[in-house]
């Protein structure tokens, strides 16, 4: 089975099974189209990701390397938070900071289907929740000046979704 | 990026990545999300995914001008139900020319000036003005009106197509879609031949709405003989008339068949004879959805649907479904959607087979305020793929339905209603860990929320309306058992989430003294549908205050006795009262408002 290696920015190469590698729509790009060819050993650089994080998700590209292409769904279901499956919440269940760097990492490696699968697991840490909850949860400052907030909640009250 | 040394967050993913994030959430998590800080204000309500509402009967003109007009922020698309209030109809001129660039689709409500509107949208795509007409209308103009030639959809009614100086292919040569209402009106306008000839080689979807005390229905048979190629959505509202919908329906089903890219199909007041049902799969075999409105039916019709191959949604309203045989050796493999509203069941053991025997493929079921004429109860089986569930009946639902639930594998959101469903006095513990979403309307306690959550252990989502007996240790205990579930409980005398429900469901509530007593409670409420009254006189004594409702549309026969209980009771009823009494007289005016929406404050 053909393999690559990957250098993550601190410097630790990896060997990947290439097939596992092409998860990552960028990846995939440099190898198919633009033609680079990891001969001898020579490692693809991925500047923007750490080894931790790197290790973090190739255990899910791993997992998730013989899935089928997610059929093209209606708006409806792309609305839905519940489908996660219970592997993905259990390998999601990390702490905040681990959680938007595996994001991070995920966008700069064009891994569609992990940065869904984060995108629903924050959106469902917003459900139910008010805006001063958000804002514990996340630790965000609000940086509205005062009576700004009265306002943009008046003014949400005259928005309904479109159907 | 160092994730040992700098504290990354959620502040530091991308604008897009946000955005991905609240397209996930419903608008009213995204309104919540617009208020945590600055960046995610434009991002979490972004104006493309949004309507606008200004409706004077919500709120003041002066409230609309001072939060709307004061504000950068542009709209895509907006709705002006102005009720020819004068100073509403200069806001709106204000409005739109002050989003004319970025608005791509309008809809006004009962505004008098639509003239000098419709000339400020060279830039809309879409366009409704139906409602501006009727006889509450003063059409007398001579403002001549500009080509608009962005135009994709339109709205109107066919009057507005026999007023002078309107040409609709010089007016909107672009067109896709057209939506005709046929109102009740001293004369009984078609649409023009050159109408129908200039378009129907060009149009993608038409949709027809005939007000049903029509007497005759001529005025629509000539679009029967015209050539749609390229109509992919065809929609044909005949609310049951005295002659019985549709008087020629080969007339309509040669149409159907001359209608060759047909995807969707929605048809009101149908015949009943399963000719026309076997017609319809011979006609159009590359049908996709499928929606139609009373009739009786049994397995000869859908033996005949089970034969469209392509079919994937089903919606049948207010059917009568009766079955002497079940027997579906080649069923509907295909259909993945079943809704059936209202629909009223003759046997139910008969069709809890029919349901697993025709339609093996469902995702999706949903039945709202169905009723059984016979004993037996609602059972699944056999729905290996079935997804989401939506039951809701006016009796009662079967407790074993959670054994049920048990055997469907795929199984992960169900919604129920039910005036009762004590799943305390339910002994088998099912292993339901499949099911992650439930929303049940019913009455609850601190008991019944811990056995929910100890046979649901997997939920993400709870919702719960009926009336709250809970305490606020009941919500932590249920909490700590169910970690990150977005749970949602009405607080004590809110009932928030009917809006949870289907908005339609609203038309099904027999209109009660008890619920008087609640909407009264209820300050920013002022639109109400019911489809039918049970007043018990003697509760309604106490007069409940309900001077804050605009507006009622009941859908029932109503004596002179009932006109002024109800007249007394909402003294602000618009006093166009003539016109009312007529309306009522003839049994009612069927007016379907998305009613859950007007709930919004109580959250």
């Amino acid at each position: 089975m053909s393999t690559i290696k990957l250098e993550t920015s601190d410097g630790v190469k990896f060997t990947v099974k290439t097939q596992v590698a092409k998860c990552s729509g960028t990846i995939r790009t440099m190898l198919e189209d633009i033609g680079i060819n990891p001969q001898d050993g020579e490692a693809i650089p991925l500047s923007n990701v750490h080894s931790t994080i790197l290790q973090k998700i190739l255990v899910w590209a791993e997992h998730h390397v013989d899935d089928p292409e997610p059929p093209r769904d209606d708006a409806d279901a792309a609305k839905r938070t519940d489908d996660i499956c219970s592997w993905d919440e259990d390998f999601l269940k990390v702490d905040q900071r681990t959680l938007f760097d595996v994001m991070l990492a995920a966008n700069y490696l064009d891994m569609k289907q992990l940065i869904a699968v984060c995108c629903k697991t924050v959106a469902n840490m917003i459900k139910g929740k008010t805006a001063d909850q958000i804002r514990k949860t996340f630790n965000i400052e609000n940086d509205f000046p005062p009576g700004d907030e009265d306002k943009i909640r008046l003014r949400n009250q005259f928005c309904e979704e479109r159907r | 990026m160092e994730p040992t040394e700098d504290a990354v967050s959620i502040q530091d993913l991308p604008d897009e990545m946000l955005e991905k994030i609240f397209s996930k959430l419903s608008l009213e998590y995204r309104k919540s999300a617009s208020l945590v800080c600055h960046r995610w204000n434009p991002l979490a309500i972004r104006p493309a995914d949004v309507l606008l509402v200004v409706d004077c009967h919500r709120d003041t003109v002066e409230t609309y001008r001072q939060y709307l007009l004061t504000s950068s922020r542009s709209y895509k698309h907006l709705l002006i139900a102005a009720f020819n209030n004068s100073e509403m109809e200069s806001l709106a001129q204000l409005l739109v020319t002050r989003y004319r660039h970025a608005l791509l689709s309008l809809k006004l409500d009962r505004l008098n000036d639509w003239r000098s509107i419709w000339n400020l949208g060279s830039h809309l795509h879409c366009l409704n003005i139906a409602k501006c007409f009727g006889d509450h209308c003063d059409l007398q103009s001579d403002q001549a009106l500009h080509p608009l030639p962005n135009l994709r959809h339109l709205k109107i009614t066919a009057e507005f197509l026999h007023l002078p100086g309107v040409d609709l292919p010089s007016l909107t040569p672009n067109l896709t879609s057209l939506s005709v209402e046929f109102q009740k009106r001293p004369v009984d306008y078609d649409i023009p031949a050159n109408v129908l000839q200039f378009f129907s080689p060009r149009l993608t979807q038409l949709f027809l709405k005939v007000d049903w005390s029509h007497d005759n229905l001529d005025f629509i048979r000539p679009i029967w003989q015209h050539r749609f190629p390229l109509l992919t959505r065809f929609k044909c509202d005949v609310l049951r008339s005295s002659t019985g919908g549709y008087a020629n329906s080969y007339e309509l089903e040669h149409f159907l068949k001359s209608c060759t890219s047909l995807r969707a199909i929605s048809l009101d007041g149908l015949t009943q004879e399963a000719r026309f049902f076997r017609n319809l799969s011979l006609a159009c075999v590359n049908l996709r959805e499928l929606s139609f409105r009373a009739a009786i039916l049994g397995q000869e019709h859908f033996l005949h649907l089970c034969q469209m191959p392509q079919l994937r949604r089903l919606y049948v309203c207010q059917a009568k479904l009766t079955f002497r045989t079940v027997n579906f050796q080649y069923p509907a493999s295909g259909v993945r959607d079943l809704v059936l509203e209202r629909a009223d069941i003759w046997n139910v053991e008969r069709f809890n087979r029919f349901i697993a025997m025709a339609f093996p493929a469902l995702v999706s079921l949903r039945m709202n305020y169905f009723k059984s004429s016979a004993a037996g109860s609602l059972r699944l089986a056999n729905l290996q793929r079935l997804e989401e569930l939506h039951l809701e009946e006016h009796g009662g639902l079967d407790l074993h339905l959670l054994e049920d639930f048990a055997t469907l594998p795929k199984l992960r959101s169900v919604k129920l209603g039910s005036p009762e469903f004590d799943v305390l006095s339910f002994q088998p513990r099912p292993r339901l860990d499949h099911i992650r979403a439930l929303g049940l309307r019913t009455q609850f306690n601190d008991e019944y929320l811990l056995r929910l959550a100890e046979l649901f252990p997997r939920l993400a989502s709870l919702q719960l309306c009926g009336r709250p007996l809970h305490t606020e240790g009941g919500r932590e205990a249920v909490r700590k058992l169910l970690p990150g579930c977005d749970l949602r409980l009405p607080a004590e005398g809110e009932i928030v989430p009917l809006r949870y429900f289907t908005p339609f469901s609203m038309m099904n509530f027999g209109l009660n003294s008890d619920l008087l007593a609640e909407f009264a409670s209820l300050r920013r409420l002022h639109s109400i549908s019911a489809r039918s009254l049970k007043f018990n006189t003697d509760k309604l004594k106490v007069k409940p205050d309900l001077s804050h409702i605009k507006r009622l549309n009941v859908w029932t026969q109503l004596d002179d006795n009932r006109l002024k209980l109800l007249t007394g009771l909402f003294p602000a009823q618009r006093k166009d009262s003539e016109r009312r009494k007529s309306c009522f007289r003839q049994a009612a005016r069927f007016i379907c408002l998305p009613m859950g929406s007007y709930f919004r404050d109580v959250t």
